[in-house]
């Protein structure tokens, strides 16, 4: 029997314990608990409305009044070659195939890498990594007061568990491509991942979002990285999901001294998109570099949160987003600087510029600094623009046609979030998505 | 190689060259003096094509062609180059990347197989060394951050690159200081040709110590009022451009 | 995927009353005015809101939360706290159905 949700928040509190017979064959007390206890939280917060000061921009009335039901296998749809049509070319890489939400062991690739690192399906390390998973799922992102936060938690069966031990360095990306089948009914995915990253441990991750056809579903991911001293991780988030799709993730990181994240998120798919993004530096000489790029057209909707909370002294952090939004789009980008008590000689800094490429596109952006503390450096600086017709002109000056022209100009744009992604395939890939979006919206003009 | 008949140039509703006529022949200097104002960049940024000025009347031949029937990418691919009064700052694109792009868009016009990166390096490298232009230069966005003079340099750089027919100055020489006019100079005189023509635009005769015009003429309000030798220039900065008002009220 | 897709009956809207449907990943409200039947994205331009919760008079929805109202032909505003226009979208009827174009 399917497990299905209507509009009621009802409907997701019922379907829990069948969920959990269904897909986990002995679930563990203390998961089932905290699957429990999400629900419950669920269940008090119901889907946010645009009453609700983090969502005014966004109204997410088309998830919580549709209908959507636990995805079936849908394997069939997919096969070796659809799989390489989506993937990163020339990324050497481990690769973790998932099917609505779940783990394909047989199109998956995971090579050896070096001793004592562990890249697998969450599922399975629930049973052969029971400890690490027990320490750390769910203590990072809280359920409590975010509604998705909470229906991931309850609803979540797989996701790709990474654990990379002192000293140890991943040589290879992982790689997650979490694909979307065409399914009859609407289906609700909540993508689970949690990756470890002990003292001095480094690792790269790349989640990567795609589906085998246009239609409505939601993806409801929750991605904790735990960093321990000294510990160097890179992060990508390509979201590709089908034009109306809903896509909301959190990437929740947890650092500590003198830890260093990188994270970029590509937005390009997607009805309605919200992406955030965590991190808390917790422990003296951070560093957090967030990196975003969104690109909604026709009428996407894509809304970036950021909270970069500052808990330690010494700590820098930097969000650069960039957005170009074309037809009727509508973009968001609230970004929130939490400097705590303590946290002295904060270096914190937000750029966040806008180019529009039509009249009817919308852009709102928010800067919010909370600030407990003297003693600390915050910038933030939010543009919105046009295309540049003196510039435009410059360029065709010298000889360069308008197209190739308007392109050099949104390809500036563009890089300046694409140049910090140190896995040059990865970067090559996303560069060739987004000349194929200039090429479509220049065709439309 | 140049000819503009009875141009007529509206912007904003409001008429700025008022039958402006003028012809550039085959390795020409020709030099255009006037008072702020009086349409000298429009008629450099009508050549070029920019779209914002409307030509309500008269035509301009390019080498047979009709000039203002072309876009500007295709006016540029014919060898036309302006060197612009204000250059525009393009962050992000580095210069290397213009230039490239710029002079690999220029062959594939001609029909020439576009440069590699070598050659082009090798290429840009030699033309910087003349005009003292540091190698950071290549990496450096488009006229960001530069000074005044940087930018009037990256200007004729691009010139020396892209060696056109017809090379329109507008006032390269304003701002500059001795030093950088001298380099700026040295960097035109180095491609005066027998199939190549000059139209510099100045607004102070100084300029004209160093590259010597053919031809001179006075624009005022709109319209060529008093064209010369050489020795116009000379009369111009001794007795300003009064003078001109003055004998052109007298005509009236 | 701006083809037209099926919302409901004609007879589940009454003259003067306004509904709201969910249409793939779009809320889309309807109504019928003076016999015609129009739809738009049932979403205040102001503050998000449905507008399917407010009143129709003539061709004019108020907004029950903050007072904005709205053509319903063409989605203009007509006073404050709404600005902006609302989104229409376009309506057609066959064999008693009612169908709106996405986009
Ligand atoms: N884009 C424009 N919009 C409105 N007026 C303009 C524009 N460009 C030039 N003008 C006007 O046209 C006249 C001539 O300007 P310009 O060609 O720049 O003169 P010059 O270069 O000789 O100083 C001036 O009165 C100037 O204000
Ligand atoms: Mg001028």
């Amino acid at each position: 029997m399917a497990i299905e949700f209507n509009n009621k928040v009802e409907s997701y509190v019922n379907g829990l314990p069948e969920f959990q017979k269904t897909y986990f064959k002995e679930i563990p007390s203390w998961l089932s608990d905290i699957k429990n206890e999400a629900i419950k939280s669920f269940s008090k917060l119901g889907f946010p409305t645009p009453l609700d000061e983090d969502w005014r921009f966004t109204n997410l009335a088309p998830i919580s009044r549709n209908s959507f039901q636990i995805a079936s296998n849908g394997i069939s749809e997919v096969n070796k070659e659809s799989i390489d049509k989506f993937s990163i070319p020339s990324l050497d890489c481990h690769k973790l195939i998932f099917v609505n939400g779940r783990y394909v062991s047989d199109l998956s690739d995971i090579k050896s890498d070096a001793d004592g690192i562990v890249i697998k399906s969450l599922k399975e390390a629930l049973n052969s990594d029971k400890d690490l998973v027990e320490k750390h799922l769910g203590k990072y992102a809280e359920y409590k007061n975010d509604a998705f936060i909470s229906l991931n938690t309850a609803y979540f069966e797989d996701g790709v568990f990474v654990y990379v031990p002192k000293s140890k360095i991943a040589e290879k990306p992982v790689y997650v491509l979490n694909i979307s089948t065409n399914e009859e009914a609407q289906s609700l995915v909540n993508p689970r991942n949690l990756v470890i990253v002990e003292d001095n441990a480094e690792v790269k991750v790349v989640e990567h979002y795609v589906s085998t056809a246009q239609n409505v579903y939601l993806s409801n991911v929750v991605t904790e990285f735990v960093l321990g001293e000294n510990a160097n991780a890179e992060h990508y988030m390509l979201e590709l999901e089908s034009k109306k799709a809903f896509n909301i993730s959190t990437l929740r990181i947890q650092q500590k001294r003198s830890s260093n994240i990188k994270s970029h998120s590509i937005l390009l798919g997607g009805a309605i998109v919200r992406n955030n993004v965590h991190p808390v530096l917790n422990g003296e000489g951070c560093n957090s570099d967030i990196f975003g790029l969104y690109l909604p057209k026709d009428r996407q909707h894509m809304d970036n949160f950021m909270r970069v909370e500052h808990a330690s002294p010494h700590c820098d952090s930097r969000q650069f987003y960039n957005g170009i939004l074309d037809d009727k789009a509508r973009g968001v980008f609230h970004g929130r600087i939490v400097v705590h008590e303590g946290a002295m000689l904060t270096d914190a800094k937000q750029t966040n510029r806008n180019l529009l490429l039509s009249d009817t596109a919308q852009i709102d952006t928010k800067p919010q600094l909370e600030i407990y503390n003297y003693d600390v450096k915050c910038t933030h600086g939010a543009t919105i623009g046009q295309m540049d017709d003196e510039a435009i002109f410059y360029l065709k000056s010298r000889g360069i046609p308008n197209k190739e022209a308007r392109r050099i100009m949104l390809q500036s744009f563009t890089n300046e979030t694409l140049e910090s992604m140190s896995l040059e395939p990865v970067r090559e890939s996303m560069e060739n998505l987004i000349l194929e979006w200039f090429e479509e919206s220049f065709a439309n003009k | 190689m140049l000819e503009i008949r009875n141009l007529h140039v509206k912007v904003e509703d409001k008429e700025i060259l008022k039958g402006l006529n003028l012809t550039v022949n085959k390795g020409e200097i020709h030099s255009i003096m006037g008072p702020n104002g009086s349409g000298k960049s429009t008629l450099s940024q009508v050549l070029a094509g920019k779209d914002a000025y409307e030509v309500t009347d008269g035509e301009v031949i390019f080498n047979g062609k009709d000039l203002l029937e072309l876009d500007p990418e295709d006016r540029a691919c014919e060898g036309i180059f302006l060197a612009f009064q204000y250059p525009v700052e393009i962050p992000g694109v580095a210069n290397t990347y213009l230039l490239r792009e710029a002079l690999n868009a220029k062959r594939k016009y001609n029909d020439l197989k576009p440069l590699k990166h070598v050659e082009f390096g090798k290429l840009a490298r030699e033309k910087m060394k003349d005009l003292e232009i540091d190698e950071s230069f290549l990496k450096r966005s488009v006229n960001e951050g530069f000074s005044g003079g940087e930018k009037k340099r990256n200007e004729i750089f691009q010139m020396q690159i892209l060696e056109p027919s017809l090379a329109i100055l507008d006032e390269t020489d304003s701002g500059l200081d001795i030093d950088a006019l001298q380099v700026v100079a040295k960097g035109v005189n180095s491609m005066k040709s027998p199939d190549r023509s000059f139209l510099i635009i100045t607004h102070y005769q100084r300029l004209l110590n160093y590259i010597v015009p053919d031809y001179v003429h006075v624009i005022y309000d709109g319209q060529i009022v008093k064209s010369g030798g050489k020795e116009l220039a000379f009369e111009l900065e001794e007795k300003g451009y009064g003078w001109i008002e003055e004998e052109k009220a007298a005509k009236v | 995927m701006s083809d037209f897709h099926k919302v409901a009956p004609t007879s589940e809207i009454e003259e003067g009353e306004i509904k709201s449907f969910i249409v793939e990943s779009e809320i889309v409200a309807v109504c019928k005015v003076d016999g015609e039947y129009y739809a738009f994205k049932d979403e205040c331009s102001h503050q998000t809101l449905p507008l399917s919760d407010g009143d129709i008079q003539g061709e004019i929805v108020t907004c029950c939360y903050h007072g904005a109202e709205f053509n319903v032909k063409t989605g203009e505003a007509l006073c404050l706290p709404a600005t902006d226009p609302i989104e229409i979208f376009e309506v057609k009827i066959e064999n008693d159905e009612i169908f709106v174009k996405l986009g």
